[in-house]
Order: C-alpha cells, then structure tokens, then sequence
C-alpha cells in the first residue's frame, strides 16, 4: 500500500471509532462555520496550474496551422 | 429536403440472413465495388443481426440537395457526367413484410460520381446513421445520438445514431465530414449541407477549393462553419514546431466536451514513412462519445507506481476508449484513451452552444480547490458519509467527474436522488437553489474509487458558473453552490460560504445523461 491508501485506511478507521465531532447535525444546535473568502485558503498549486492555462489559451487563440 | 426525405425507386429488397447464405463480402464485392467502408456498415447491421437490406435509388429530379451536390461537383471538375445515389436501409424483418416501429437499423446513402476521364465511378458514403452496435447497458455512452427519420418504400421509420459521412476529396474533405457528424447532432434540423459549410468557410471551387492537391480546411476555416450556424468553437491547440507545446494532457479537454454530452473534433500529424520537407499531411476525426471501465487499473497505478502527484482522481481514469466516427474507415470505433500520442497531436475543436468559460480542466481544478477548503474547514459532522468525504478530500483521493449541465437537468435530477435510507432533499432546499442557480452551468460531482465506478454514487456535487473567468487570485466567483451528504452550501452576497442542513445525509446516484438531461432542442429529437 502507498502512503495515501495507508493514510485513507488509518483516518477511516478512525472515524468508526470516535464521535468528536467539532458541529452538532441540524437536530442539534450549532451547525459549522460560514467560510470567509480569504486569499490564504487558496493553494499556489492550483492558482498555478490556472494560471499556465491562461497564459497558452492567449498564446494559441489566434494559431491556426495546417489543413484537414 | 435531405436524402431521407426523398421517395426512392425500389432496386431490390434482399434476405441477407446467414441461413439464406448471404455474404456481406459477395454483395458487396459484386455490386458495391468492394467499398471498405460500406463493408465496416454492413457489418455493423450484421452486428445488429439484419435480416433485410432494402435498396433504392434516388434521382436528383426529387432531391434539391442531390442537385446541389452535383451543381457543386460540375462547378470543381469539368470531366463530371453525373452520379448514381442508392439508399440502402437495414432491416430486423425479412423482406416484403411490413417493418415494425424498432426494425430500421440504419441507412447508408452510397453515391458513386461518374468522370469522363476516370475508368471506374468514385464511390463514397454520402452520409448514414447506423444504430451503434452498444449502448449505456454495454458501458458505452454515446451521447451524441438522436433521431433520424427515413422515408422508405414501407413507410417513415426512426433510427437512433450518430450521422457518419465520408470525404470525397473533391467538394468536401475529412474536416467537413468530421463537422457534419458533429454539427448533425447539435442542429435542430439535424444535419447542415457541404454548401452551407463551404459557403461559411469561403470554397467556391473555383478561385478557392479544396481536396486533392488544394488541401483540406484550415482551423479558422472550420471555426468559421461553427460559429456561422450558431455554435461556439473551443480550440485546443499544440504545434510544438511553432513552439506551442500543450503543457497539459490532450484528452482530459476532450473528455470535458465528451462528458458534457457534446461532440468534439480531433485531429492529428500523420506519420510520413518516407519523411520529406514538405509538412506532413493532417487528418481530423469527430468523436460522439466513450467507454468506461469499471475495473481499469489505471487511476491507482498511475498513482502508485508512475509518480503522479494528483490531487484528485479524474473520472475520465476510467474511460477506456473514445468511440469516433472517421470518415476514411467508418462509424463507432474505439479509439484507446492513449492510442494517440502527443507528437502526433495537434488540434481539439470542442463544439458548445455557447461561449463556455471556465473550460472543463479548469472547472475542475478550482472546483477541487473549494472542496477542499470545505473539508479543510469543516473537517467533521459526525455523520458517516459528510466524515468520509472530508477524508477522501484532504488526502487527496476523490475521485471528480465534471460536465456542462442546465438548470431543469440538474432540479430534475435533485427531485429523484434517494440515499439508500430513503432520504430525499427537502423542497425547500431545492428552491433555494432554483432561485440562484443560472440556466448553465459547471456540475462537478464528487466520490470516491468504489463508490463512483462500482456503485456509480457520489458523496455529492459542486457547481461552477461556466459563464465567468477565472478569477486571478482565485475566489469565490465562480463558486454557485455544493451538495454534499447532510450539508448544502450556497454563497451569499458578501462572498462567504454559508452551510445549510439537509436530511439528505448518504451518498446518491450519479447524474445520468440518458435520463436526467432534459431535451435542449425541443423542435429536434436529440435523445441524450
């Protein structure tokens, strides 16, 4: 097994074993937080990743090569 | 009027059931001039176990658009005398019986164009729908298909398929055919006519023509066909010579349009055996839909062994061949998700009937993105499915499936999603989201191996806006709202993300194109 599927089979384990739960279900009381947009949740990964594709849709949107 | 609405004059109606010793081969040989690509046709049909072949031969004094064909053919090549048109239609009855509603199996309109300095006549498939050879059951989703109705010497009939249509290299080449099965199954009229694609894209054949040593259709010629009957064009380019290199993989944009239940065009740099300095000749194929396997290997080993460092798992993993139409072998082949190489690339033209933005590539990054801000910030209700989901996503191994949908598709779907406890969503959550959900929009549905390709379930979904840039940095924008077991998140006006209960708390059914989608062309008959 990889570090990812030993890693998934540890936390679900997990999950049977304990109830913490941080929020109460909607019978209960507290439902959990709102998310504020804030630039820190997003990851550099990702904004990168879109990024790139920008950056060569805008390079190639005029190319038009070759025949079919 | 169009091949299928033209009355033929009946050539012969045929038993051609193995037991009456007919051979797809003989006929064809004898009367077809052993045509390859009629051959791939009737072994379709025979696939389908055809117990009939109905031949008739249509005149161009009944067809307008066989008169234009032929206007065109006599403008490009003065030696033209004339042509000879045979609708073939395939049967599951035997012949002189009168067909039932389902026994049309497909049609074939073979034409062979006649030239005072050529031998022999130069034969092609002017056009035929064909009912694929297998269907969602059989893990084959062509979701391209719709309804044709031909006009036969027994009566009108309906056969459901995909439009296929072969070059003939003087009027029209692979570009146009490729764009005619594509546009076919997007049109209301359910075809458009070389004419009209050669008048859009400015071949007259004369001063401008095409095919033989004139060459085929430029990219921006084709765009121009697209876009002049009322579609947009996404172009996906990579011409490494022109230093352009694609820094991403080719299919994950084509399996974007594909999975959206639209068709996509594909084409490709031959590979010249002698290698020359003149540039190597270019081919174009339409694909109309794929295949998907259940047990493929490839999403965990790709992981495991070739040292991909994934997010997320896509759903195009399990997709095992593209099914094409290519206008130089036939319709419904199987073209493995890596059997074309990206030295050979060069061109994607994703057909859509509007200008779509964020592509499908990129919905999908920025969707993964806010579920995993989610998971990250709700990490845990202490219900089974919504705790599973979160752990699926911070260790990066959900498994995410991305199309276009609309609006009623998508309220449609909520109404009939169950968990296995019999929970559905509340009616007051599904007119919540009525309320802010525009007409068209991203669905990026999120599950997990095992739960998406053997139970074809999903912890819930995420939807995008398809009508909004990505935003740079990235936020909130593009985000409408996710369904995810026991929580709904919308987005009020001050950008923040606000969770809301549902009883719905187990995972649902995938979105099913045959069933959910509503029909988007109500005066067509698009089936999917």
């Amino acid at each position: 097994m990889n570090y990812a599927t030993k890693q998934l089979t540890r936390e679900l384990r997990e999950l049977t074993k304990t109830d913490n739960s941080q929020f109460q279900n909607h019978a209960g009381i507290r439902l959990p937080p709102r998310i504020q947009e804030d630039s820190n949740l997003f990851s550099e990964e990702v904004e990168s990743f879109l990024r790139n594709k920008r950056e060569y849709a805008r390079k190639t949107r005029s190319v038009s090569e070759g025949r079919y | 009027m169009n091949f299928r609405d033209v009355p033929g004059r009946r050539v012969d109606w045929i038993d051609t059931r193995i037991e009456a010793r007919f051979s797809n081969f003989l006929f064809i040989d004898r009367r077809y001039r052993s045509h390859s690509v009629l051959r791939r046709i009737f072994s379709i049909a025979r696939m389908h176990r055809y117990q009939s072949l109905l031949i008739e031969e249509l005149d161009e004094s009944d067809c307008a658009l066989l008169r234009e064909e032929n206007a065109a053919l006599r403008v490009r090549r003065a030696e033209y005398q004339g042509s000879t048109v045979h609708r073939l239609a395939f049967w599951s009855c035997l012949p002189e019986t009168t067909p039932e509603s389902g026994d049309l199996i497909g049609y074939a309109i073979f034409k062979s164009d006649r030239f005072s300095d050529e031998g022999d006549p130069r034969d092609h498939i002017y056009e035929a729908v064909m009912r694929p050879i297998r269907n969602e059951p059989q893990n084959n989703f062509i979701h391209c298909r719709r309804n044709y109705t031909v006009r036969t010497e027994p009566g009108e009939y309906t056969v459901q398929g995909v439009l296929y249509s072969q070059q003939n290299d003087l009027t029209y080449v692979c570009a146009h055919a490729a764009l005619r099965s594509a546009l076919s199954s997007l049109v209301p009229a359910a075809d458009v006519s070389y004419g009209r694609m050669n008048e859009l894209a400015g071949i007259d054949h004369s001063a401008h023509r095409v095919g033989g040593a004139d060459g085929g259709l430029s990219p921006d010629q084709m765009e121009s066909i697209v876009t002049g009957v009322g579609y947009h064009c996404e172009k996906i380019v990579h011409e490494p010579k022109l230093g352009h290199s694609l820094p991403t993989e080719f299919q994950r944009d084509l399996y974007g349009f594909i999975e959206s239940g639209y068709p996509a065009l594909m084409g490709f740099e031959l590979t010249d055996p002698i290698p020359s300095a003149a540039p190597p000749e270019r081919h174009i194929i339409s694909v109309v839909g794929h295949t998907f396997n259940e047990d493929t290997w490839v999403p965990e080993a790709q992981r495991a062994y070739f040292g991909d460092e994934l997010s997320y798992f896509s759903s195009e993993s399990w997709l095992s061949t593209y099914v094409v139409h290519d206008d130089n072998f036939g319709p419904y082949f199987c073209m493995p998700r890596h059997f074309l190489k990206k030295d050979n690339f060069r061109i994607i033209l994703g057909l859509l009937p509007q200008r779509i933005e964020p592509g499908a590539t990129d919905a999908e990054a920025a969707g993964f993105e806010y579920l995993r801000i989610i998971a990250e910030i709700v990490p845990r209700i202490s219900q089974d499915w919504y705790d599973r989901f979160a752990v699926f996503t911070r260790l990066n191994l959900l498994v995410l499936r991305t199309f276009l949908t609309d609006r009623s598709s998508y309220l449609r779907h909520l109404e009939t999603l169950r968990s296995w406890e019999g929970d559905r969503l509340e009616r007051e959550r599904i007119e919540e989201l009525t309320d802010l959900l525009p007409e068209c929009f991203w669905m990026i549905e999120a599950s997990a191996q095992e739960l998406f390709n053997a139970s074809r379930r999903k912890f819930g979904e995420i939807l995008l806006s398809c009508t909004t840039s990505v935003p740079e940095p990235l936020n909130f924008s593009l985000f409408l709202a996710a369904r995810l077991p026991g929580l709904i998140f919308t987005q009020d006006s001050s950008s923040v993300i606000e969770p809301k209960p549902t009883v719905l708390r187990g995972h649902t059914r995938l979105f099913d194109m045959s069933s959910d989608s509503t029909e988007p062309f109500p005066e067509g008959s698009r089936v999917s």
